[in-house]
């Protein structure tokens, strides 16, 4: 290259610029038009709503724009088991519009507008769900397979107070080859009809009723608290006094305090509470001091009753008759599984135990937690305690078998490491050698740790 | 009541600040994307000859592949190799033949007048059958039967292998045998090789008449097989008045370079096989011809 | 321009070269939108007025485009315009929108557009690259409409939509069915196209056979006079 090149540019490299930069004028010209029309074009959540209404529920009119106004920053609510509410909105006839985002589905999540207007049914005071479509969805491919015609006959016109029963059941809300869309549609219904029974207080279900009444028996000291219930019926027969049934159990959970126990028996002005400390002994509850609140026609019966079973105990008697909570007992730090750990372990005045433990070897690596009764050298019962999110076959594959699934183990020996074998569910191997490791781990607890403090 | 949030509510505020980042992107990406293409291309480059571009251009372009090479392009590559003779295409026409040869440095080779296909034979329905054909009307696979249906050796069947064959659609089977349109052939040779009589030739463009008929029989010979073929009388030798016309084997040859295109041959011959390569200019002078009368 | 190159533009988009049931281009929306007529109208008018305005862009931009960019520039117009047309659509046309999908965005790289641009419009002037872009277009939105049609009645009883019927095959409305009348209709349509071509052609023949007898006539004729001119 001579010196006098150094002023003209070499012809290839000259055409390269020239070709990148084309390029980049195009992509560049393009790019502003589209940014451009992105803004002018831009089709609004309010333009969406308006669009959903006029095809479903014509009476929302323009909307009542000072709820709507007030409500423009909404703070989504997690409905535990079934979804999140992400916007609510209210129609000029006084209808809600609720967007509900529902999970399950084929690829994600699908999320609807749901519009539940409060009538009188019967002379009842109640609440309809109107009409629902679909907003957004993440990919559903099947989703064409849900028609208009199953948008007018689903869910539409039925009690959001059913949403437990089989008018909201998802085997009779969904179309074949279209079952995950047909969930996650399901959840997301379910996830409004809860909110608006909880949050908005359209209608008022038995259970939504007790828990007001016990959230108003606490008054100040209530405040903060969480109240879930939990129903097993061979649970809810042990706590039955004369001839009243235990009506629900709530555990009350707040961030930083003391967790709560609630039972409630009768309804109505009949409603009895007693609400006591969760987590203590048999002998600790026996105490005066074990008891937050009753309800002025608690009965003593029923007050005894409580004091004397926890929810619990009850649970663990189920397998095993003779348990009577003692007390939490120290975790030994020498001891080591292969597969697992032991987290609690609680201790019964017969001896026998439930011990909490954690499996590893699930699903894409997760873990299962058990709870496992265990009297005698033999284990007597067990349960799920909790797993990982990324635990998705438990839900879909363990649990609804748990008719079968509750009867492995059980009544097999701890002394030795129990063979996985026919304790498996197909398509959920790994969750079920979760579980096995699980069960393992606490047989080996049971059999080093606990059997030669017995023997001492 | 029509619901006003429909369409007046379309489009919101000018967000600068995303408006920013997507072409900041856009650019960025073309960017890279950019040198990313022209690196690789730098670096996978294949270091062609820039002759075998310069000659593509100057082809005819129509990618028939008579040449024997894969179209124009596969051409340009061997006449650069040295592997291929520029005369192996027939359609290019003569400047770009010169401007071809400047490029390679040699001397072009061959005719380099533009020529047309003819059919030498003008028998077809007029010539007597051998036997009836029953089958794929093909005249390749027809001659594969003793020689063809048609009682002279060197008859055209008329069943259109060169009709098919044509990449111009120029060729097309009239009162039995082929006719080649002069206006629509480029002469790039695929009916010559595809004839299994042989039957088809190539003469100069300019030329105005030329010989259709190729047997090599004579006299009653040919007037028992066919009621146009030439009985090589020799009227036309006689007629010439340049000598450019002359039996050989029977069959008369015209040498192009003699001939001054006056048409005494054609007009002479009795059995009216030497025919005009453009019929339809013919009848356009024979109109004045007839006024000058 | 010229009425013949028109005509020859024309022909060329809707039938000699129609992409649907010659070139067999843009197969995955054909096959996947002719379930229902009505769909098939909007894809097509869709698809029609990106390749018209996509052809117009690039045969304007066709000699400052260089070679080795060609490529991603072209997909980078294309996909502009067909951003823009989903905008659109979004915006002022939802129900067309939500019944198209994902077949929208599928648009940019829909074969006919880009195999227009590559073999057309980067070499031909703005006029016949738009003119050649609508009849494309003409041409695939009527092949996949008339192939909705049969889908749909055959399939679901149905004509854009309004119930004709009870009587359904629902082979036709799933992939296989979907296939089956892509088949016949290209073998159908290009059996004609083949008939028709040869009639023509046939037709021509005879018109120059009529010529060269009226020559050969004269021919004696002709003989006579140059014997008197001699």
């Amino acid at each position: 290259m001579a010196e006098g090149n150094k002023k003209t540019m070499n012809p290839a490299l000259k055409q390269s610029i020239i070709a990148v930069a084309v390029l980049v004028v195009i992509c560049l010209v393009c790019g502003l038009l589209l940014a451009l029309c992105n803004d002018l074009l831009y089709v609004s959540d309010e333009v969406k709503l308006a669009r959903a209404m006029q095809k479903i529920y014509k009476d929302y009119g323009n909307g009542d724009k000072e709820f709507n106004e007030a409500n423009k920053n909404f703070a989504p609510v997690n409905i535990p088991n079934y979804g999140t509410i992400t916007e609510v909105k209210k129609a000029e006839d006084g209808a809600y519009v609720i967007s509900a985002k529902g999970g399950g589905g084929y690829k994600g999540t699908i999320t609807l507008y749901v519009v539940v207007k409060q009538e009188t049914v019967g002379g009842k005071a109640d609440a309809i769900v109107k009409a629902w479509t679909i907003k957004e969805h993440d990919g559903e491919t099947f989703l064409g397979n849900i028609t208009s015609k199953q948008q007018s006959s689903w869910y539409v016109g039925k009690s959001i107070t059913g949403y437990d029963t089989d008018s909201f059941a998802l085997s009779n809300n969904k179309v074949a080859g279209t079952t995950l869309s047909s969930t996650a549609i399901n959840n997301a219904v379910k996830s409004a009809c809860v909110y608006c029974i909880e949050v908005l207080k359209l209608v008022s279900t038995p259970e939504s009723e007790a828990k007001d009444a016990i959230i108003a028996l606490l008054g100040e000291d209530g405040n903060g608290y969480t109240f879930n219930s939990v129903t097993d019926d061979e649970v809810y027969a042990q706590f039955a006094v004369d001839e009243q049934d235990l009506s629900f159990y709530f555990e009350g959970t707040k961030d930083g305090a003391d967790s709560l126990e609630a039972y409630v028996y009768g309804e109505g002005d009949d409603r009895q509470i007693v609400v006591v400390k969760a987590g203590l002994t048999h002998a600790e509850r026996l105490e005066a001091d074990a008891v937050v609140k009753t309800s002025e026609n608690a009965t003593q019966d029923v007050i005894d009753k409580v004091q004397s079973l926890s929810y619990f105990e009850a649970l663990v008697r189920k397998s095993h008759a003779d348990f009577t909570y003692v007390g939490m007992a120290e975790i030994d730090s020498s001891f080591t599984a292969t597969n697992g750990t032991v987290n609690k372990v609680y201790t019964s005045t017969d001896g026998s135990v439930v011990i909490e433990a954690t499996g590893t070897g699930g699903f894409s690596g997760g873990t299962v937690s058990i709870n496992v009764v265990i009297a005698d050298g033999v284990i007597k019962g067990w349960w799920i305690a909790y797993y990982d999110a990324s635990q998705t076959y438990m839900p879909t594959k363990i649990i609804p078998a748990w008719n079968t699934v509750k009867n492995w183990y059980v009544g097999s020996s701890i002394n030795a490491d129990i063979v996985l074998g026919d304790n498996m569910i197909t398509d959920a191997t790994m969750s079920s050698t979760a579980i096995n490791n699980a069960v393992n781990t606490a047989c080996k607890y049971a059999r080093e740790v606990l059997s030669d403090k017995e023997g001492a | 009541m029509l619901n006003n949030l429909l369409f007046a509510e379309i489009g919101r505020q000018i967000q600068w600040m995303s408006f920013a980042i997507a072409i900041a992107i856009v650019v960025g990406v073309s960017l890279v994307l950019g040198v990313l293409i022209l690196l690789i291309s730098k670096f996978c480059q294949v270091k062609e000859d820039p002759r075998i571009k310069e000659i593509e251009g100057c082809l005819a372009g129509a990618n028939c592949g008579a040449c024997g090479y894969p179209g124009c392009a596969g051409f340009a590559k061997a006449l650069v190799d040295g592997t291929a003779k520029l005369d192996a295409c027939g359609q290019t026409p003569t400047e770009a033949r010169i401007e071809i040869s400047n490029i390679l440095g040699v001397a072009v080779e061959g005719n380099t007048e533009p020529t047309v296909a003819v059919v030498a034979c003008c028998g077809g329905s007029k010539c007597q059958d051998k036997y009836a054909y029953q089958g794929y009307g093909d005249c390749i696979s027809q001659n594969l039967l003793a020689g063809g249906r048609k009682a002279c050796e060197v008859g055209c069947m008329g069943s259109g292998s060169c009709v098919d064959a044509c990449p111009y659609n120029s060729i097309e089977c009239r009162e039995g045998y082929a006719h080649i349109d002069p206006d629509l052939c480029r002469s790039c040779g695929i009916c010559i090789q595809t004839c299994p009589k042989r039957l088809i030739k190539r003469v100069p463009a300019s030329a105005k008449v030329y010989v259709a008929c190729s047997t090599q029989c004579r006299g009653k010979d040919v007037m028992t097989k066919c009621q146009a073929g030439c009985i090589a009388c020799g009227k036309c030798e006689r007629n010439c008045p340049t000598g450019a016309i002359v039996l050989v084997n029977n069959v008369p040859i015209i040498d192009y370079g003699k001939c001054i295109n006056c048409g005494k041959c054609l007009e002479g011959c009795p059995r009216q096989c030497i025919k005009y390569l453009h019929p339809e200019a013919v009848k356009g002078s024979s109109e004045t011809a007839e006024q000058a009368k | 321009m010229k009425l013949q190159r028109f005509k020859e533009i024309a022909l060329d988009g809707t039938v000699r070269q129609n992409p649907t049931f010659r070139l067999v281009l843009g197969t995955c929306p054909t096959l996947a939108l002719t379930v229902a007529a009505m769909s098939c109208l909007g894809m097509g008018a869709a698809v029609t007025i990106v390749l018209i305005c996509s052809n117009v862009i690039i045969s304007l931009l066709r000699n400052i485009i260089p070679d080795k960019v060609r490529i991603p520039c072209f997909i980078v117009i294309i996909a502009t315009f067909v951003t823009l047309i989903r905008m659109l659509m979004e915006a002022f046309i939802p129900s067309l929108y939500d019944s198209l999908g994902i077949f929208l965005p599928l648009i940019v790289v829909n074969c006919i557009i880009l195999g227009r641009a590559e073999s057309f419009a980067s070499h031909n002037p703005v006029g016949e690259s738009a003119l050649d872009g609508l009849f494309m277009g003409l041409g695939f939105t009527a092949a996949i409409t008339l192939m909705g049609i049969v889908r749909e009645v055959l399939g679901s009883g149905k004509l854009f939509g309004l119930e004709l019927w009870n009587f359904k095959i629902g082979f036709f409305s799933n992939a296989a069915g979907a296939f089956l009348t892509y088949g016949l209709f290209i073998a159908i349509f290009n059996v004609c196209y083949n008939a028709v071509e040869r009639k023509l052609k046939h037709k021509a023949a005879q018109k120059a056979t009529t010529v060269a007898e009226e020559v050969s006539e004269d021919a004696p004729a002709l003989e006579a006079a140059a014997k008197e001119a001699e």
